[in-house]
C-alpha cells in the first residue's frame, strides 16, 4: 500500500493548565490530555462529532442503528460504540438486560454501569479494572483490553512507543506511527514551580491538540494522576471546549482551580 | 572484526574442526552452507484482517404458562373463554411447527388453576414438545378438541412452579462443561384475574414480588442472559379491568410486554426469537519470525531443521541438522538438548537408543502426518507429549500462561510459559528492551543488543486498510528479517480477542517459505 502524502498542516491550538498544586502529601504522577472528538486511525485524523469513539464514517449504521450524532442512538444505556464492538442489531440490543439508569456511570469511566455490568464485565464502580493506569473507558476506545494488567504496556505496533503512552499521545496503539501519525500526536511540557507559600505546583504546556471542524466544539478532557502517601492512585479530571472557528496557534490558558479560561 | 569476517573465522575453525574429527567430504561441503546473510535483510508483507464478527452464543428458553382454570369452560352464568383450547394452544402449535430446528431453542410448559404443574421440563426436542402440547390441549382426545379445565387461578402457584423450573435448570447448566447463557422468557397466558376462592383475589404485591423474584436470577450473570414476564390476556366481550391492570404491571415488572386477545388477536411467538450478535474481534498482536534462524550466544545462526539447535551445533553434537527429531523418539532434538544438554541419549543419535519417554505413552497417535508421533490438541506446534510430559506447558493452550506470547516463541526464545509464570516484562540481558520487546524483533532476550556489532532488529509497519462491522484489516509490512542462504520458513502468528461480552482469545498461524528477499501473506493463509 503506498503511503498517501502528508495530509496539509492541521490546525492547532495550544493548552496551558497553570497552579496545579497537589496537596500535602500528594504526589504527582503525570497528566494527560485526550482529545474527544477526532480519532487517528488509517494515517490521518477523523471527525467523532458524538465524541463516542466511533469517528463519523464508521458511525451511521442502518442495521446496528447507530448515527454519527448521538453517542447512545437509542439511549439504552448502551453506547454506539459497544453496539458496533458487539454487532448488536436493532433487535439485538432490545434482547439486552434493560438499564434501569441510561446514564448511571458511578465510576465516571465514560462507560455506564449497564455496559459494565451486562457487556463488558468490568467493575462499574473502578474508573481502571484492571488497574494498568488507563481507564476502562479509554481502555475500549483504544482497542484495549479493560480486564488485562499487561496489554498497555506492550507495542503490538512496535513503534517504540507503549500503548499506554500512545493514549496519552492520542495516537493509535495498532498503528504504526508514520510521519503522518506523529505529526499529530500530542506534545507535553512540564514545568514546576514553587508557588507563593513555597509548595510544589506545575504548569503544563500541551500542544499540537488538532482543532476539528465539529459544529458542537472540540473537547479535550484532561486527566491529573496522583498518588498520596499510601499509595493509592486516585485521578482528577475536568473538561475543556473551543471551538471549531478557533484561530491556529492560540494558546488557551486555565487554572486548575478554577478550570476556567483566563 | 565485523560479523561477516567473524562468521568466516568461525567457518574456517569449525571446518578445522572438522577435519580433526574425521568429518566426510560431504559433512564439510555442508557446513559451507550455514550462513546468515547479514548485508541482505528480507521484507515479510502480512495481508490480514481480524476473524469476521462471529455469532455469540446463547440459548432461549420459553415456559409456556397456561391457564387451565374453569372460567375457559361454559360455566352457568358465563360462556367459556376457550372451550377448544383453540386461542390458548392452537397459536403455539403453529409456532412450534413453523420454527426452525435450533437446537438452541428450548421448550417447558407449566399449567395452573387451583395449583400448578410442570406438564414439561426443559426440552428443545421440538417434536417431543408439539405432542406434549397436543395433549394438553386435548387430554381425552375429544372431537371437538376439549381441554380438562376447572379449578381457580393461582398466578402465585404457577409463579412457584417457574421459579423451580428456572433455578433447577441454571443449577444443571454449571455442570456442563461448556459456559452457555440463557435467555428466560416466560409467556403467561391467563382469562382472568386471580381468583383462588369466592372473592378471594391474590395481592397484586404478591405476585409482583414473585416475579421480582425471577428477575432476581439475572446476578447470575454467566448463565442468565435475562428473565423476561410476558402476559397474554384473552376474554370474551369485556375484559375485567382488575385483570387487564394487573397483567400489564407484570408485563412492566418483567420487562416484557403485555397482550390483549379480544376475539382474534395472537401472540407471534416468533418475535421472542433470539437475535444473532456477531461480537466483532479486536487484534491483540502479531508476531513474524523465521524459523531458520536462531540466536546462540549472540549469533544469529541457521537451523536448517527449525528445532532450536543450530546446524552447526548439531553437527558437533552428533544430531541430524536436517530433522528436527534425529532419534526419532517423537521429542525434538531442540527440547531434548534443554532437558540434557544433548539432543539424544545416543551419541550418535540411533532410534534404537533413544529415550523411550514411557510417560507420553497417552499421547501417542497414530496416523499423523509425517510419522509424527504425538498428537498437538492445542496445535501450538509443541507435540502433547512435550507439553504435559517434559516442559509442564498446557496441551490445550497456544499459551499457557496467558501473556499472549505463544508457547513455542516463548521456548524459542528461552522464556517461561508454564501456567502462573511470566517473564514478559524482564530485562535478564539489561539492554533496555524487555522479553516482549526482544521477541517483538527478534533479538536474544539473554545477550545485551549493543553488544552484537551491526544487530538489525526487525522493524514493523503496521497499517489499517479498513474497520467495519464486521472485521478490521491490516497490512504489516516487516523490514530486516534474517535470511539463510538455505531455507527460510516464515511463520506469522496473528493473536486476537473478544472482550465484549466474550472474553475469548485466538490465535492463527501460517508459514511460508521466503524465497529470495520478499514473501507476502495474504488473508486467505490465515483462514
Amino acid at each position: 500500500m503506498e503511503r498517501e502524502e502528508l495530509p496539509p498542516p492541521q490546525k492547532v491550538v495550544t493548552i496551558k493548565i497553570e497552579d496545579y498544586c497537589p496537596l500535602p502529601g500528594v504526589r504527582f504522577d503525570d497528566m494527560w490530555a485526550i482529545g474527544m472528538s477526532g480519532r487517528v486511525e488509517k494515517n490521518k485524523i477523523w471527525m467523532d462529532l458524538d465524541r463516542d469513539g466511533l469517528p463519523n464514517y464508521r458511525d451511521s449504521d442502518p442495521v446496528l442503528q447507530t448515527n454519527l450524532r448521538y453517542p447512545d442512538t437509542n439511549q439504552d444505556g448502551y453506547s454506539d460504540l459497544l453496539v458496533y464492538l458487539g454487532g448488536f442489531t436493532a433487535d439485538a440490543q432490545k434482547a439486552l438486560k434493560i438499564c434501569s439508569d441510561p446514564t448511571q456511570d458511578t465510576d465516571q469511566d465514560d462507560l455506564t454501569d449497564c455496559e459494565e455490568d451486562n457487556l463488558l464485565h468490568t467493575d462499574p464502580k473502578r474508573w481502571d479494572s484492571d488497574g494498568d493506569g488507563v481507564s476502562d473507558g479509554l481502555e475500549i476506545r483504544n482497542g484495549l483490553h479493560p480486564k488485562d494488567p499487561n496489554d498497555v504496556l506492550q507495542d503490538p505496533d512496535s513503534d517504540g512507543l507503549a500503548s499506554i503512552l500512545e493514549v496519552k499521545l492520542n495516537t493509535p496503539p495498532f498503528e504504526t506511527n508514520s510521519d503522518a501519525i506523529s505529526a499529530l500526536a500530542y506534545k507535553y511540557e512540564t514545568e514546576q514551580v514553587l508557588n507563593a507559600s513555597k509548595a510544589v505546583c506545575f504548569h503544563f504546556t500541551v500542544s499540537n491538540i488538532p482543532v476539528l471542524d465539529v459544529s458542537n466544539g472540540n473537547l479535550v478532557r484532561l486527566f491529573f494522576f496522583e498518588r498520596d502517601r499510601d499509595g493509592v492512585s486516585a485521578v482528577n479530571s475536568f473538561s475543556v471546549v473551543f471551538p471549531a472557528a478557533q484561530a491556529d496557534k492560540t494558546v488557551l490558558k486555565y487554572s486548575y482551580d478554577s478550570q476556567e479560561e483566563q | 572484526m565485523n560479523l561477516k569476517a567473524t562468521g568466516k573465522l568461525l567457518l574456517s575453525t569449525l571446518t578445522v574442526f572438522a577435519a580433526l574429527v574425521g568429518c566426510s567430504k560431504e559433512q564439510l561441503q555442508e557446513l559451507e552452507r550455514f550462513a546468515i546473510i547479514e548485508e541482505e535483510k528480507a521484507t515479510v508483507r502480512v495481508n490480514f484482517c481480524t476473524i469476521d464478527a462471529n455469532a455469540v452464543k446463547s440459548n432461549l428458553k420459553f415456559i409456556f404458562v397456561m391457564d387451565k382454570s374453569g372460567s375457559n369452560q361454559d360455566l352457568p352464568d358465563e360462556l367459556g373463554t376457550d372451550k377448544n383450547g383453540y386461542r390458548r394452544y392452537t397459536q403455539l402449535l403453529m409456532f412450534l411447527k413453523d420454527a426452525a430446528s435450533d437446537p438452541s431453542v428450548f421448550y417447558s410448559l407449566v399449567n395452573f388453576s387451583t395449583n400448578a404443574n410442570v406438564v414439561s421440563g426443559f426440552t428443545n426436542d421440538r417434536a417431543k414438545f408439539t405432542t406434549t402440547v397436543t395433549k394438553e390441549s386435548n387430554p381425552s382426545n375429544l372431537n371437538p378438541p376439549r381441554p380438562t379445565d376447572g379449578g381457580w387461578t393461582n398466578y402465585l402457584a404457577a409463579f412457584q412452579q417457574v421459579n423451580s423450573l428456572i433455578s433447577a435448570d441454571i443449577t444443571a447448566a454449571k455442570t456442563q462443561p461448556e459456559v452457555v447463557s440463557s435467555y428466560y422468557v416466560v409467556v403467561f397466558i391467563t382469562d382472568g384475574a386471580p381468583y383462588i376462592g369466592t372473592n378471594q383475589l391474590q395481592a397484586k404485591t404478591d405476585i409482583l414480588n414473585a416475579i421480582k423474584g425471577l428477575k432476581s436470577f439475572e446476578a447470575q450473570r454467566e448463565w442468565v442472559e435475562s428473565v423476561q414476564v410476558q402476559t397474554g390476556f384473552y376474554y370474551n366481550d369485556v375484559a375485567d379491568a382488575t385483570a387487564r391492570d394487573l397483567l400489564k404491571d407484570m408485563a412492566l415488572t418483567g420487562s416484557g410486554e403485555f397482550y390483549e386477545f379480544a376475539a382474534g388477536q395472537v401472540i407471534d411467538f416468533n418475535q421472542f426469537a433470539v437475535p444473532v450478535r456477531k461480537v466483532k474481534h479486536t487484534l491483540r498482536d502479531v508476531f513474524v519470525a523465521n524459523m531458520n534462524t536462531v540466536w546462540w550466544n549472540g549469533q544469529r545462526l541457521v537451523d536448517s531443521d527449525a528445532d532450536q539447535l543450530p546446524d552447526e551445533n548439531e553437527v558437533i553434537l552428533g544430531s541430524d541438522p536436517y530433522d528436527a527429531d534425529s532419534d526419532a523418539n517423537g521429542v525434538s532434538d531442540g527440547i531434548e538438548y534443554f532437558l540434557n544438554t544433548r539432543p539424544c541419549k545416543d551419541s550418535k543419535c540411533s532410534a534404537a537408543l533413544a529415550e523411550p519417554y514411557l510417560n507420553c505413552a497417552t499421547y501417542k497417535r497414530s496416523n499423523l502426518p509425517n510419522g509424527q508421533k504425538y498428537g498437538d490438541q492445542d496445535k501450538d506446534f509443541i507435540n502433547d507429549c512435550e507439553e504435559a510430559v517434559i516442559l509442564k506447558s498446557k496441551i490445550d493452550s497456544f499459551d499457557s500462561n496467558d501473556d499472549w506470547i505463544p508457547d513455542d516463541l516463548a521456548f524459542r526464545f528461552g522464556i517461561s510459559f508454564v501456567q502462573g509464570r511470566s517473564e514478559i516484562f524482564l530485562d535478564p540481558d539489561n539492554d533496555n528492551l524487555n522479553t516482549y520487546g526482544e521477541i517483538k524483533v527478534q533479538t536474544p532476550v539473554r545477550y545485551a543488543n549493543d553488544r552484537i556489532f551491526g544487530l538489525n532488529p526487525y522493524e514493523y509497519d503496521l497499517q489499517m486498510v479498513s474497520s467495519d462491522l464486521v472485521k478490521d484489516c491490516y497490512q504489516l509490512d516487516v523490514l530486516n528479517v534474517s535470511r539463510s542462504t538455505g531455507e527460510n520458513r516464515i511463520r506469522v502468528y496473528l493473536l486476537e480477542n473478544t472482550s465484549v461480552i466474550d472474553d475469548k482469545r485466538f490465535m492463527r498461524v501460517s508459514e511460508k517459505s521466503m524465497a529470495g528477499g520478499f514473501v507476502e501473506f495474504d488473508r486467505g493463509d490465515f483462514q
